[in-house]
């Protein structure tokens, strides 16, 4: 189902509340947006532009992706306004904007990219930063649900008024994609 | 309505170019910096049990805070102290050695040759942990010497006893409650307080036989209660062995016992075991149903 752009009249007939789910992977940091709770091919390819050494494009595998975040709009057009936001944001950091963004990520020794392993923490440290960035350009209020909220950095990074921050509940990384499912039901409740 | 906002955003360029209504970000946005995540947002509870393996909720000490001018308890000194006091000090020592295994490893991971100290307090540590195991050992092998050797002089040490408490003037003592106290525990395994786990075995009966008839003996003639002409069965030892060990404590036994051999009941042998189980378990769910009772009205 998350095989292609949905829109806002798809996401409301097929029971998906107004959110945005962002999934990191476990072994490479790497972050991918999704309009609903899975990942896929479709958002693989569209959200990953220049593969090189340091940002190969990730595999679909399952057990690889965790939910990092989930951020609730208002309305389902609010919802896909901030989808695209992002997937632009990534673009402009991987393509329109790339000196720019290589400038702000923080290096080794041999000024590459900082990894450990196959691990770069600053995937996902930029996806939380683009998600703020997105929440300020389009005005839109928000609730993020963290998968832990030391991701979410310091308070300064996001606008108050705006954003609403709370933590997911903690449960073993099996039951996460019950946990999504508790998000969305609540969402579509408000 | 919908329809107005089916998406236009594509992975290439001229198509994001083209698109409009409000989904685009300015091109003149300049990046964010990446957020960097903070403990700061992340708060642990007091009581949190992994807590107990940091020193005053320290992330590390320095090497002067542990540094060690003491030295770890000897076995002499060990010698003189209960099992609950050994108990609980080898969980302090164990509990010191998983903070100082983890800081250890800290400054290991940093390549820091500070971890040395660390590991020089808790190898003192394990001297102190080795030495109460020597203590606990040097315990169960004497528990397991007297308990060999009491099978070959047992008998003479139980008639030595009882004749001294037969001879003894006053035995209504403290001392002698204590002795007979220990004697029932040590020999014949009966506590002081009975529990529903409880279970009767031959030994338990020799006890409760060995007791019961060493009070009657004791008390039978300073009550003038010489009429009974000996204890019969086991439910008339048991009824003295429950009494107290004083010659009131016996009277009211024999006065029970009276009422009993009305009933002309004599238990066999082969029953014993079942009998004192039985009056065991009475005894118990009387004194729970008084417990309920009394909290009841309280």
């Amino acid at each position: 189902m998350s095989t292609k752009f949905r829109n806002a009249h798809w996401l409301k007939t097929n029971g998906f509340a107004p959110q945005v789910y962002l999934f990191r992977n476990i072994e490479s940091g790497q972050v991918i947006y999704s309009q609903i709770p899975h990942v896929n091919n479709y958002q693989i390819k569209q959200q990953f532009f220049r593969p090189n050494w340091e940002n190969k494009k990730p595999s679909k595998r399952r057990d690889l992706w965790r939910p990092m975040a989930v951020a609730e709009f208002e309305d389902y057009q609010r919802a896909i306004q901030a989808y695209h936001g992002l997937v632009e944001l990534r673009y402009m950091r991987e393509v329109s904007k790339r000196k720019e963004a290589e400038a702000l990520r923080r290096r080794n020794e041999y000024q590459q990219i900082w990894y450990s392993g196959q691990y770069r923490p600053t995937w996902s440290q930029e996806a939380a930063s683009d998600l703020s960035a997105v929440v300020d350009e389009f005005q839109l209020k928000t609730k993020i649900y963290w998968d832990t909220l030391w991701r979410k950095g310091d308070d300064k990074r996001w606008n108050e008024e705006l954003v609403e921050h709370v933590e997911m509940d903690q449960v073993s990384p099996r039951d996460k994609l019950v946990v999504l499912d508790e998000i969305r039901e609540e969402g579509l409740r408000e | 309505m919908f329809e107005q906002q089916v998406a236009r955003f594509s992975t290439s360029a001229k198509c994001l170019a083209r698109s409009r209504k409000g989904y685009r970000i300015s091109s003149s946005i300049k990046l964010r910096p990446p957020i960097i995540p903070t403990i700061d947002n992340i708060k642990v509870i007091d009581d949190h049990p992994l807590w107990q393996f940091f020193s005053h909720k320290k992330f590390v000490r320095n090497p002067e805070e542990v540094s060690f001018t003491g030295r770890s308890w000897t076995v002499q000194e060990l010698r003189r102290k209960s099992f609950d006091d050994l108990h609980s000090l080898w969980y302090v020592c164990l509990k010191e050695r998983n903070r100082l295994y983890r800081e250890a490893h800290v400054y290991d991971q940093a390549e820091s040759l500070r971890s040395q100290e660390f590991e020089g307090l808790s190898a003192m540590i394990r001297e102190s942990m080795v030495h109460i195991k020597q203590v606990i050992t040097e315990r169960e092998a004497a528990l397991n010497n007297a308990q060999a050797e009491f099978e070959v002089v047992g008998n003479e040490y139980l008639g030595e006893f009882r004749n001294a408490y037969l001879e003894d003037q006053n035995v209504e003592t403290d001392q002698w409650y204590d002795k007979l106290e220990r004697l029932q525990y040590a020999i014949f395994g009966i506590p002081d307080v009975l529990d529903t786990s409880l279970k009767v075995d031959l030994r338990f009966l020799e006890g409760v036989k060995f007791v019961g008839q060493l009070k009657y003996d004791k008390f039978a003639s300073k009550i003038g209660r010489e009429d009974l002409g000996g204890l019969k069965d086991i439910a008339e030892i048991y009824t003295v062995f429950e009494e107290s060990a004083t010659a009131e404590g016996v009277k009211e036994a024999c006065a029970k016992i009276d009422e009993y051999r009305e009933s002309n009941l004599v238990i066999p042998g082969s029953k014993e075991i079942q009998v004192v189980q039985g009056f065991i378990n009475d005894k118990i769910k009387q004194a729970e149903s008084d417990f309920e009772e009394t909290s009841q009205q309280a």
